[in-house]
C-alpha cells in the first residue's frame, strides 16, 4: 500500500518484476490475480486512459519538435481544454520547475536533466492521482543525477502527489522515497523506511542489496569462549557483541550467517587490536573521496570472503599489508561501547531470514 | 607489454570539435579512469583507441609503434562499447568466444576456449545463460556479455566504455574487483570510462577528467577529489559535488579570508600562500565540501539555514539547505529526520574552502 502523498520506491535487480508492477499500475499490463485500488476505487479492470495515472519515462519520451511549454501543455491540449486554462496550468508547472528561461526553447536543445524536468512537468500538469517514475534518472550523469534526485523529492513533497518510483539503484530509492519496497524474482522481500531497511534488513537479500559496498557476510557458529561470545568460522574466530546472545533466546542457532557493514569493521596491525579477530591481507584500497574502502582477503584461500572495510583517508593500510579485522561500531562515542549489537546482523543459514537483533516495533 | 600513448588526439565532426589536444599515456598494467559528462568525448576516445574510428589529428601508439591507421582487427585492442554491439544471431557463449575464434587470434583448443568463456560468465553471474540470444537478456545482462567478450582476449590494451554503469550496487561492487583483478593480471594498459567520477576513482590508478573534448586534469584519485584543477572538474566529482558559491576575498585582521553572504572563513594555507593582502576584494568562487559542513550542536553558534530536502542514504544522509539565494548540500549523520522549511544551524569550522577564479575557472590553491 502506498498512502496518499507518499513516494514509494520499487527497488530490485533487473528481472525482479518491478517494471511489470509499474505497468500493471499504469494499466498497460494485465493483472493475473489481485486488485489495485487508487483510494477506495478499484482500477484493476479500468483501461489506462481512465486511471488518471501519469508516467515519467527513463528516456524522457518528449516530442522533439515541440518547445518546453508545448510539451508540458500537451496532455491538456490533446484533451481539448480551453486555451486560457492550458496556458495557466502550463505556466504554473513551468514556474514550479524553474523552467521559465527555457519556456519557448525546443526540448532538443536542453541537457538531459532539463529534459527530464520537462517530462515531470508534463506528468504534473494533468494533476494525476498517481505519478509513476520509471528509472527517471538512469540516463543522467553523476552531478545532474544528484541534483534532480533532490529536486524530484522536494517537488513531490511540495505538490503532495502520490508517486511510485521504479529503480534498480538503491541510492536513488533510499534518497527519494518515503518507503522502499525491495523485490526479488517477483516476490516482495521487505517494505520499510530507508533507515529501517539499512538498520534491520529482514533477510540476506535485502541486507546485500541495500548499502554500498554491500554488507559483509560471514558464515559460522556462535559459541562461548572464556566468557565472550565469538563466531567460529572457517576463517577463524571473531568476537561478537555479547548482547546479541540474549536475542537468540534459549535455542541458540547452530549455524548462522553474520552480516557486518563496512563501517562496523575496524582494521589493526598484525599483532594488534582486540581478540579474537580475523587475519588477512589487504588486496586493494578503493578511493571513495571522503573515506576509503579497504578490501581484505581473509586467510584460508578462495572460499573465504573478501571483507570490505571503511577506513578514514588517513588510515595507513595499503595493498599487501597484513591486518586483523574486528567488529567495531565507530559511531559509538565511548570506545568501551564499540562492540554494540547494532554493529551486526544475524541471519538464518537456511533461508536467510533475520534472527537478531530483533526488529523494533513498526514505526507509525 | 608496452604503454599506450595518446598524442595530441583531435576529432572534428565538421565545425564541432569532439576531442582536442588529448595527451595522455597509460602504462602497462595501469588502469586509467576517464570521467566526464555525457557528450564530453569519452566514447569517441575509446573508439579511436580501439580503431573503429580515426582521429582527424594526433597519434595513438602501443609500445611506441603508431597504430592510428591500423585497422581494429590487427591492433589487438580489446574493447567494450557502451552500446554493447553484441551479435544478435549468436548465443551468449558464442558472442563471448567470438574474439578467440577470429582469424589472427592465437589458436586455442575448443576445450581451452570453453574453459575461458565459462570462467568469465561465472564471474559475472551469467552462468546458465550460455545458450540465450542477446534479445532474451535484460540490459544489465547484455552489458555483462559485452564485458566478458572484452576480458576474454589476450589484448595489447583494453578499453572499457562504461562497463558497469547500469548495474545494481551489489553487482557493481563485485564486478569492480573482478574486472580490476583481471586487467591488472593481464598486465596491458587499460582505459575504463564512467560518467560517475567516484567509480573511476575506486578502480583506477589515475583519473583523467574530460570536459567538452579536452582533458582538464589527470591525476591520482586523491588529486582530482581533493585538488580539482578547475571549476569544471569540481562540478563533476563527488556525490554530492563541491558546493560552489560566489565569494570575495576579504581582509580580516592582518590576514586574508573569504566571505560569502555574511559567512567569513579563514583561507587554508595552500590558498593564502598564493594570494597577497593586495588581493582583498578579489572575486572568487568558493568550493565547500559537503562532508566538511556540520550541523551545530544545540545552542552553539553558527549560520542559520532553512531545510530544503533531506535524503537518507543509510550510512549517512544528504541535507540540502537554503542559505540566502544559495542551495548548499552537506553530508549529515544518519538516523536524523528533517522537515522542509525547518531551521538548522550550520557549523563551518571544519571547512577548508577551495578557491577558483570566477572567470577562468582555474583553482587558486597551489
Amino acid at each position: 500500500m502506498c498512502p496518499d502523498g507518499e513516494l514509494l520506491a520499487l527497488l530490485g535487480p533487473s528481472g525482479c518484476g518491478k517494471t511489470s508492477t509499474l505497468k500493471m499500475l499504469a494499466g498497460i499490463e494485465d493483472v493475473s490475480a489481485g486488485e489495485i485500488y487508487f483510494g477506495d476505487r478499484p482500477v484493476t479492470r479500468l483501461d489506462a486512459a481512465r486511471r488518471n495515472v501519469a508516467m515519467v519515462f527513463e528516456d524522457y519520451a518528449l516530442y522533439p519538435h515541440l518547445t518546453v511549454a508545448e510539451n508540458i501543455a500537451f496532455p491538456l491540449t490533446v484533451r481539448g481544454r480551453p486555451r486560457d486554462e492550458v496556458r495557466r496550468s502550463a505556466d504554473e508547472v513551468i514556474a514550479l520547475l524553474g523552467l521559465e528561461p527555457f519556456r519557448d526553447t525546443s526540448v532538443r536543445l536542453l541537457s538531459g536533466g532539463a529534459q527530464q524536468r520537462v517530462g515531470i512537468g508534463r506528468a504534473l500538469v494533468r494533476r494525476p492521482a498517481v505519478i509513476l517514475f520509471d528509472e527517471p534518472l538512469s540516463h543522467l550523469d553523476g552531478a545532474q543525477k544528484s541534483q534532480l534526485r533532490a529536486e524530484i523529492k522536494r517537488l513531490q513533497k511540495e505538490t503532495a502527489v502520490t508517486g511510485v518510483l521504479v529503480t534498480h539503484d538503491q541510492t536513488e530509492a533510499m534518497a527519494m522515497a518515503d518507503r522502499v519496497a525491495v523485490m526479488d524474482r517477483g516476490v516482495l522481500q521487505q517494505v520499510g523506511a530507508p533507515d529501517d531497511l539499512y538498520d534491520r534488513p529482514q533477510n540476506l537479500f535485502v541486507a546485500q542489496f541495500i548499502g554500498e559496498p554491500p554488507m559483509n557476510l560471514l558464515p559460522g557458529r556462535p559459541a562461548r569462549r572464556g566468557g565472550c561470545l565469538v563466531l567460529e568460522s572457517a576463517a577463524g574466530a571473531l568476537a561478537l557483541p555479547s548482547a546479541v546472545e540474549a536475542a537468540f533466546g534459549a535455542t541458540a542457532p547452530d549455524e548462522v550467517i553474520i552480516g557486518i557493514r563496512p563501517e562496523h569493521l575496524a582494521l589493526h596491525g598484525d599483532r594488534e587490536g582486540p581478540s579474537p579477530a580475523l587475519s588477512g591481507s589487504v588486496s586493494y584500497r578503493e578511493a571513495r573521496g571522503d573515506t576509503d574502502v579497504v578490501l581484505v582477503q581473509i586467510d584460508g584461500g578462495a572460499p573465504m570472503p573478501e571483507l570490505a572495510v571503511e577506513v578514514d583517508r588517513e588510515a595507513p593500510w595499503r595493498a599487501g599489508d597484513r591486518v586483523r579485522a574486528s567488529i567495531e561500531d565507530r559511531s559509538a562515542g565511548d570506545p568501551g561501547d564499540r562492540l554494540r549489537p547494532s554493529a551486526i546482523h544475524v541471519f538464518d543459514r537456511d533461508g536467510g531470514a533475520r534472527l537478531a537483533p530483533p526488529a523494533p516495533a513498526a514505526r507509525a | 607489454m608496452g604503454r599506450l600513448t595518446l598524442e595530441a588526439i583531435e576529432r572534428r565532426f565538421g565545425e564541432v570539435e569532439a576531442l582536442c589536444g588529448v595527451d595522455v599515456a597509460v602504462e602497462a598494467g595501469e588502469i586509467l579512469g576517464i570521467t566526464g559528462a555525457s557528450g564530453a568525448g569519452k566514447s569517441t576516445l575509446c573508439r579511436i583507441v580501439s580503431g573503429v574510428e580515426t582521429p582527424t589529428g594526433g597519434e595513438v601508439r602501443i609500445d611506441g609503434v603508431p597504430v592510428t591507421r591500423m585497422p581494429p582487427e590487427r591492433r589487438r585492442v580489446a574493447a567494450m562499447f557502451e552500446s554493447y554491439a553484441l551479435y544478435p544471431h549468436l548465443a551468449v557463449f558464442d558472442n563471448v568466444a567470438f574474439p578467440l575464434r577470429a582469424p589472427g587470434a592465437p589458436r586455442l583448443t575448443r576445450a581451452a576456449i570453453a574453459a575461458r568463456v565459462r570462467e568469465l560468465l561465472c564471474l559475472v553471474e551469467l552462468d546458465g545463460l550460455e545458450e540465450r540470444r542477446p534479445a532474451e537478456l535484460s540490459g544489465g545482462q547484455r552489458q555483462r556479455v559485452a564485458l566478458c567478450r572484452a576480458l576474454v582476449q589476450d589484448a595489447r590494451a583494453s578499453v572499457l566504455d562504461e562497463p558497469i554503469s547500469h548495474l545494481d550496487a551489489k553487482l557493481r561492487h563485485a564486478l569492480r574487483g573482478t574486472i580490476r583483478r583481471r586487467l591488472t593480471r593481464a598486465g596491458a594498459p587499460a582505459i575504463w570510462t564512467s560518467p560517475d567520477a567516484l567509480e573511476t576513482m575506486a578502480v583506477a590508478d589515475r583519473v583523467a577528467v574530460l570536459v567538452r573534448g579536452r582533458l582538464r586534469q589527470v591525476g591520482t584519485p586523491d588529486d582530482v577529489y581533493r585538488r580539482p584543477a578547475t571549476l569544471d572538474v569540481a562540478r563533476l566529482v563527488g556525490d554530492p559535488p563541491l558546493n560552489l558559491l560566489r565569494g570575495e576575498v576579504v581582509r580580516e585582521g592582518g590576514a586574508l579570508a573569504v566571505g560569502h553572504a555574511g559567512l567569513v572563513l579563514p583561507l587554508p594555507a595552500s590558498v593564502a600562500r598564493r594570494l597577497e593582502l593586495g588581493d582583498a576584494d578579489r572575486q572568487a568562487v568558493l568550493g565547500l565540501r559537503p562532508a566538511e559542513i556540520a550541523l551545530a550542536r544545540d545552542g552553539a553558534a553558527g549560520v542559520a539555514a532553512s531545510v530544503w530536502v533531506w535524503e537518507p542514504l543509510g550510512r549517512y544522509g544528504i541535507l540540502s539547505v537554503r542559505l540566502g539565494e544559495d542551495l548548499i548540500k552537506l553530508k549529515a549523520p544518519r538516523g536524523l529526520r528533517f522537515q522542509p522549511g525547518e531551521t538548522v544551524v550550520l557549523d563551518f569550522t571544519a571547512a577548508e574552502p577551495l578557491l577558483f577564479d570566477p572567470v577562468e575557472g582555474a583553482a587558486l590553491q597551489a
